[in-house]
């Protein structure tokens, strides 16, 4: 059952967790859902590979190894070639705080885990349909 | 004469001794003052680190199990979704039992945390203005399932003159999910109704949820607001929970200005009241 039609005009989602398990889980799901996937396990490797692929949009964790997701979210909308990706926040951490910190570092969106896999495609879904298809 | 003198010669002299004495113990009562208010004020640090050391444990401990919860949630979620293929019954069955244990299991982290958040001050307020009518659906929506499932007629009455509410919304939303879901608990036969009137002299928006339930004797009704308490907390007790709800609920209340009041009697039902500010200041 291959749902997923790879065509390069797919959106292509990068997603950023350094814990396999749930990083291969929402790839697995956004396949499914139709979407093209790549997948950063730190900070820095999310920053070079939003700067070589530009995604549509980008699932970050925020506790990550090496670097961040706040600082890598910081470079990203510092950088006018990955500026307008949508990047979505995704932690575990409680105590990681409040949304807001999130949003001062220029997350677009913020996600509490657990999230189930459905619910995090619709809230892609939500943001590619906020922004231009083209961006 | 002279044996008056000799006397208050002794007299006097026994009196000096006496406050001499009398200095010396207050000298050593000061001093052992001291060292207790020094040993108090250590105490006291001490404390306060170990109630942040253990705010931090829990808060570590939450995300520790929440990592693994998540993926098992997913997972579940994505067979239950047909991802790899279409499923038996009895396979879909089990996979709702998992989904169902795991999202249980998922309410008593967050309970445990919310508290933990609560009390080290880091339970963050986000006011923003909104109408209670579309939250009361909201939430009614969301436990569909469990209302469908109890069989119990449960309905909303809500006054069409509310006003908007400036408030946390997401935080109203789990006081009365929690309110609702406790009187679905609670109640095996009857009704469950929720209502919602503005009281125009204190500016306060009152929700109720009534319930024919089996109700609390006057003399728990203290209990049901205290951490890990329930009106029946022994290890056979018939109804399983943290018994964090409610006093989650109080504190989530007392950070909008508001609070819960609850009126019921043993086997009479109950109403659980939430008393809102219609403007929650930031403090």
């Amino acid at each position: 059952m291959s749902h997923s039609s790879r065509s390069d005009d797919m959106p292509l989602v990068l997603i950023v967790d350094d814990y396999e398990d749930a990083r291969e889980m929402y790839a697995e799901y956004l396949q499914f859902s139709g979407f093209r996937v790549a997948e950063a396990r730190n900070g820095l490797e999310a920053v070079e590979k939003a700067f070589a692929l530009r995604p549509a949009v980008i699932l970050m964790d925020l506790s990550l190894p090496v670097m961040d997701g706040w600082e890598a979210t910081r470079r990203l909308k510092k950088d006018p070639r990955t500026r307008s990706i949508p990047v979505v926040a995704l932690t575990g951490h409680a105590l990681d705080g409040n949304s807001r910190e999130a949003e001062d570092a220029g997350c677009d969106a913020y996600v509490t885990k657990p999230c189930l896999p459905d619910d995090l495609v619709r809230e892609v879904q939500r943001l590619l349909s906020a922004v231009s298809p083209a961006a | 004469m002279h044996l008056l003198r000799l006397d208050k010669g002794r007299q006097l002299g026994r009196l000096e001794e006496a406050s001499a004495e009398l200095a010396a113990r207050v000298n050593a009562a000061t001093e052992e003052l001291a060292t207790q208010n020094e040993l108090l004020r250590r105490q006291a640090i001490q404390l306060e680190q170990a109630s942040a050391a253990k705010s931090q444990f829990l808060a570590n401990m939450s995300h520790e199990l929440r990592t693994p919860l998540n993926a098992i949630l997913g997972y579940t979620n994505m067979l239950l979704q047909g991802v790899n293929g279409e499923l038996a019954a009895t396979q879909r069955r089990s996979l709702s039992r998992i989904d169902s244990n795991g999202r249980h299991l998922l309410v008593i982290i967050n309970e445990i945390l919310d508290i933990t958040r609560i009390e080290a001050g880091r339970m963050p307020l986000h006011l923003s203005e909104f109408r209670l009518t579309e939250l009361v659906q909201e939430v009614m929506a969301e436990l569909d399932p469990i209302i469908t499932r109890s069989k119990l007629a449960v309905s909303a009455t809500l006054d069409v003159n509310l006003p908007p509410v400036h408030s946390d919304r997401q935080k109203v939303k789990q006081i009365l999910v929690n309110l609702l879901s406790n009187a679905l608990k609670f109640t095996h036969e009857g009704s469950i109704q929720v209502t919602a009137v503005y009281e125009v002299p204190t500016a306060t928006l009152n929700v109720s949820v009534t319930d024919t339930g089996i109700g609390i004797d006057p003399i728990h009704q203290e209990k049901v607001w205290e951490d890990f308490q329930q009106v029946d907390s022994s290890p056979t007790r018939p109804y399983g929970g943290t018994g964090l709800g409610l006093s989650i609920c109080r504190r989530l209340a007392a950070m909008l200005d508001g609070r819960l009041s609850l009126k019921s009697a043993l086997g009479q039902g109950s109403t659980f009241t939430l008393h809102l500010p219609r403007r929650t200041r930031r403090t």
